[in-house]
């Protein structure tokens, strides 16, 4: 027997994005139906029995929030994904209420081939990997058991973004490869830094994979720990980590938002205790600096 | 960790001369302010000529660093001529808790004017 077609629900008040959106999902092969507002998407849910829907925040009566929190609830398998024309940051405390991962930007500050990509991943469940990201050029792979190869491996990596990037790029590199060995593989969260080792050596099974790969369009790199110990909630707790002016307990954990703050893509893939795997995209275009980002954290 | 340390006005200067990475380990410096605080030193700076980018666990330790000086009144302030760095410093939010100089002598100027 054929398998159906997925199904993509599109809930969003202006029609001219509800149609375009449903359009260019129906050119990739998608059944599509689409809802002005939160209560017409609920009606709609039964009768055609999405696959996923994709809401827009903001609308009259219900938002996208409140939707799809009514979606979870009664309907926990249809994934879910939000979209905005306004910057994703300035929802940080409603996206840390409803532990929403997935948002995209609306209009040009998302490339259409990386929305529909993203898309059939999220269905699919094929979250993981770098390739998917680059249609040419090979993702090469080093693994990773004691600080030297690490360092091996960034600044090798390094080496192939834009002088103007490289500073920052390092850093989230750092970041990423500290997180995946301190707290992915030994789960140091929360103690004292003293009480870190000094320098780590891991086991070949709980080494920590680097990957990378580049065309001309943007360079990307994963770093990929086979512990799997990251939550959705925790990345949303790092990226809401601001500094206040009375100094929070927890002085640790700001490597997240800067890697937010100045990498073009930051997707997170979290298979609970297997492996989690963080992945950065820099554009060689350097425009894209000024558009807004989605937030790609997808937790099996 | 090779440190350079001397006063420039009323501030004990802690200069780290070590370029910084992910493992640095900047307990250190937590310890050294501690011990100024001890001695009646409530005013510290610090600075980091030689890092060539800071780390979160860096900015974890300068916050701990601020915490216990604000605790005793004191004041914590960063010598940073780098652009890319401040702008870590900045993004972060980090100029709401720390005086950033440009140079000693900026920090010379401030401590005597």
């Amino acid at each position: 027997m054929m398998e159906r077609p997925y199904r993509i629900m599109v809930v969003d008040d202006e029609d001219f994005v509800r149609t375009m959106l449903m359009e260019m999902l129906r050119k990739k092969s998608y059944e599509t139906a689409g809802a002005a507002n939160g209560a017409d998407a609920l009606a709609g849910i039964a009768p055609f029995d999405p696959d996923m829907v994709i809401s827009d925040i903001i609308m009259p009566g219900m938002d996208g929030f409140a939707l799809m929190q009514k979606i979870e609830t009664k309907y926990p398998k249809i994934k879910r994904i939000l979209m905005t024309g306004y910057d994703i940051d300035s929802y940080i405390d409603m996206i840390r209420r409803y532990n929403v991962g997935n948002i995209l930007p609306k209009g040009t500050d998302f490339n259409l081939d990386d929305m529909g990509e993203y898309i059939g991943s999220l269905l699919t469940g094929n979250i993981f990997g770098l390739e998917k990201y680059f249609t040419a050029g090979a993702v090469e792979t080093r693994l990773i058991t004691n600080e030297k190869q690490a360092h091996a491996a960034c600044s090798a990596v390094a080496q192939l973004c834009l002088q103007a990037d490289r500073f920052y790029f390092e850093i989230a590199l750092s970041e990423l490869v500290s997180n995946a060995v301190f707290h992915g593989v030994l789960q140091v969260t929360g103690l004292p830094r003293e009480k870190w080792p000094e320098e780590f050596s891991l086991k070949v099974d709980e080494a920590i994979r680097i990957s990378w790969a580049q065309d001309n369009e943007r360079i990307g790199v994963s770093v990929e720990d086979p512990k799997g110990n990251l939550r959705k909630v925790d990345v949303l707790h790092w990226l809401d980590h601001r500094i206040d002016e009375k100094v929070s307990e927890n002085e640790h954990g700001r490597g997240f938002m800067l890697i937010r703050r100045f990498i073009d893509r930051f997707i997170v893939n979290i298979d609970r205790s297997r492996r989690t795997e963080c992945i950065i995209l820099q554009n060689r275009d350097t425009t894209w600096k000024n558009r807004h980002k989605p937030l790609l954290i997808h937790e099996l | 960790m090779k440190l350079n340390i001397y006063a420039i006005g009323n501030h004990q200067m802690i200069k780290i001369e070590e370029d910084l990475n992910i493992i640095s380990d900047l307990e250190e410096l937590y310890y050294l302010v501690e011990g100024y605080i001890e001695q009646g030193k409530n005013k510290v700076a610090v600075s980091f000529p030689n890092a060539s980018y800071i780390y979160s666990g860096a900015i974890a330790v300068l916050l701990k660093c601020v915490k216990k000086i604000k605790e005793n009144e004191g004041e914590l302030c960063i010598i940073e001529s780098n652009p890319d760095i401040k702008n870590i410093f900045n993004v972060l939010q980090l100029n709401r808790l720390i005086t950033i100089y440009e140079s000693d002598q900026a920090l010379l100027r401030a401590s005597t004017s």
